[in-house]
This record gives structure tokens, sequence and C-alpha cells, in this order.
């Protein structure tokens, strides 16, 4: 090897190690989101499923305060790809994720949800801190306080 | 005699011959002429003596000092290998065209490096409270009205999107 060609080498190395492709992160491109879908009711035993302890306080705040009994339906795990829905079968209804967009904190989903006659009655864009819920309700059309809920949470 | 002669006489350049010597020794004249130019000679080099111990004698050594520089063979250099930096420095000046190769080299590569990369993933920073908030871009409830609402408390924020069904509100 020629001393332009060693030096050469030596010089671009570490210029390379500084300036070359940035490592993927982990993940970076995805996303881990969970859900779990709820249902409502006003009662006069007021109660939370254990199985909602993650959202216990928030299901005393707002306008979920409306009601004071809830009962998991169902739960799930979604990996989202960027740009890609993905369709989570409900106890009552339907509901879809798609990621748009996230960064390290941060994650921008589009999301629709049917109700259990197959209508939809949400489409939306969200953006939201990671870690944090969104949290869909829909009174029963019925009058009856009842309610459905899906809550979702994305890392 | 003529004052030349006697002044060749009085600064012994001339020795004069017999002759000369018994004109001298009848010319009274020339004779005081002599002895004054002999008198005058000595006041000189006494005045010039006198001169030269006047001057400081750290001058003089100053002089002799320059005298002796000017004089003295020149001191040859220190080896021109002695001294790493100056080692190091011969080698870079000896091959300064390769180092500029490699250097440039270097550069081209990085540059190529910067350009295939592309714009990358932006770089994670801290985001401020502002963009932290929870957004809802758009919102749409077919056959309803939604209202959105912003929980928060110490298990981490939540952002409500509350469905109400049309005919719901209607009958409200």
């Amino acid at each position: 090897m020629s001393l332009r060609l060693w030096l050469a080498s030596w010089l671009a190395i570490p210029v390379i190690a500084v300036a070359g492709p940035r490592p993927v992160q982990a993940g970076n491109d995805g996303a881990e989101c969970s859900y779990i879908e709820v249902a409502a009711t006003k009662s006069d035993k007021p109660s939370i499923d254990p199985e909602l302890k993650p959202l216990e306080k928030k299901l005393k705040k707002g306008p979920l305060s409306a009601w004071n009994t809830f009962k998991k339906l169902s739960n799930g795990a979604v990996t989202l790809g960027k740009n890609k829905p993905e369709t989570m079968k409900l106890k009552q209804g339907a509901a879809s994720m798609m990621l748009r967009d996230r960064s390290a904190q941060r994650v921008e989903l589009t999301v629709t949800m049917d109700n259990a006659k197959g209508k939809r009655v949400l489409e939306a864009k969200p953006a939201f801190k990671t870690g944090d819920w969104l949290i869909l309700g829909e009174p029963g059309d019925d009058k009856d306080d009842t309610g459905h809920v899906l809550a979702l949470t994305c890392k | 005699m003529k004052d030349s002669d006697l002044m060749a006489l009085a600064d012994g350049e001339a020795v004069g011959d017999e002759r000369e010597l018994d004109q001298l020794q009848l010319d009274a004249l020339a004779r005081r002429k002599i002895e004054a130019l002999g008198e005058l000679g000595e006041l000189v080099r006494g005045h010039i003596e006198l001169s030269a111990d006047a001057v400081p004698q750290k001058k003089l050594d100053a002089m002799w000092r320059e005298i002796d520089k000017a004089t003295s063979p020149v001191p040859q250099r220190a080896p021109d290998d002695a001294g790493l930096l100056r080692r190091v420095g011969r080698w870079f000046d000896h091959y300064r065209s390769h180092i500029i190769t490699g250097a440039v080299s270097a550069g081209a590569v990085a540059a190529l490096a910067l350009i295939l990369r592309g714009p990358g993933d932006p770089t994670v920073t801290t985001k401020g409270p502002v963009e932290s908030m929870p957004v809802i871009e758009e919102l749409d409830t077919p056959g309803g009205t939604g209202q959105v609402y912003n929980l928060h408390d110490e298990d981490g924020g939540a952002t409500v999107i509350w469905v109400e069904p049309e005919d719901t509100v209607e009958g409200i």
C-alpha cells in the first residue's frame, strides 16, 4: 500500500465515522401500541375492573365520570408500521390505527372507530406524547347510561 | 638644517650623519626645535594615554567581545536530527504532497458519505411543553358531535375524544 493511500485511509476513517450513515434507531419507524376496550355504565354499585388499573384515575375524570362502572371487554397489542393501517376487532364494533409519523416522544396517528352496527362514528388524526392515553368515548345512543370506550396508548 | 630633517631626527626616523650632528651641535635653534618636538611628542603621547585610561573598562570589554565574535570561526549548527519536533516537521515537509492528497481524498469521501446519507432522521431533542401537548389535527364524527378533553394526573396524560350521537344531542 502506497504512503498516499495509507494516509488517505487513515484520514478518511475518522471522517466517515463522524459523517457516515447514522445508525437507525430501533423502532423509530414504527410504534408498539396497546388498546383496551371498555364497557361503561352508570350503576348504584360503582366499580372499576381491576384490569383497568392503568386507566382508573382517568375514568373518574371529565366526561368519563358520567359513568361509574367500567368493565374491560377486550384488549390487545398492535405493532404499527408507518402508514400501514391496522384493524382491531372489538367486542362492540371495530377500530383501526395508522401511524402517520413519530419521534422519540410523540406519535401521530390516524384512528377510526365503528360502532357495533358497523357505522363509522369517529375518524381523527391525533398526535400525542408516547405513553399517554387516547381515549375514545361514545355514549350509547339508546340513552340508557351505557357507553363504549376505547383507550389506546403507544410507545 | 631643514625642519623636516629635524622632525625626522626627533622621531628617530633619521640617525643623521656626522656632519649633520656637528651642525646640530653648533645650531642652538635647531637643538631647541628638536627638544620642543620631543616635549610636544611626550605631551601628545601622555594625552592619548590619559584618554585611553578614561574609557570605562566595561566598554573595552564589550568592544573586545565584539572583536572576538567577529574574528572567531562560525560555530557549527546543531545536528539537524536533534529534537523530535524538528524531525516531525521535516517529515511533514518531506511528505507534504502525500498529506494533501490524503486530506483531499478524505474530504471527498466525507462529502460522498454526507450526500449518500441524506437528511436522515431528525435529531432527538427534548420537546418543549407546547410540542408535548396532545393535538387533534382532524376530527370527523359522522352523525354526531365530537369534543376533546385533555386529562392529566400523576400517571400521565390522556386525550379524550367524546363522541356524542346526533340524536342524543338533539334529545338534550
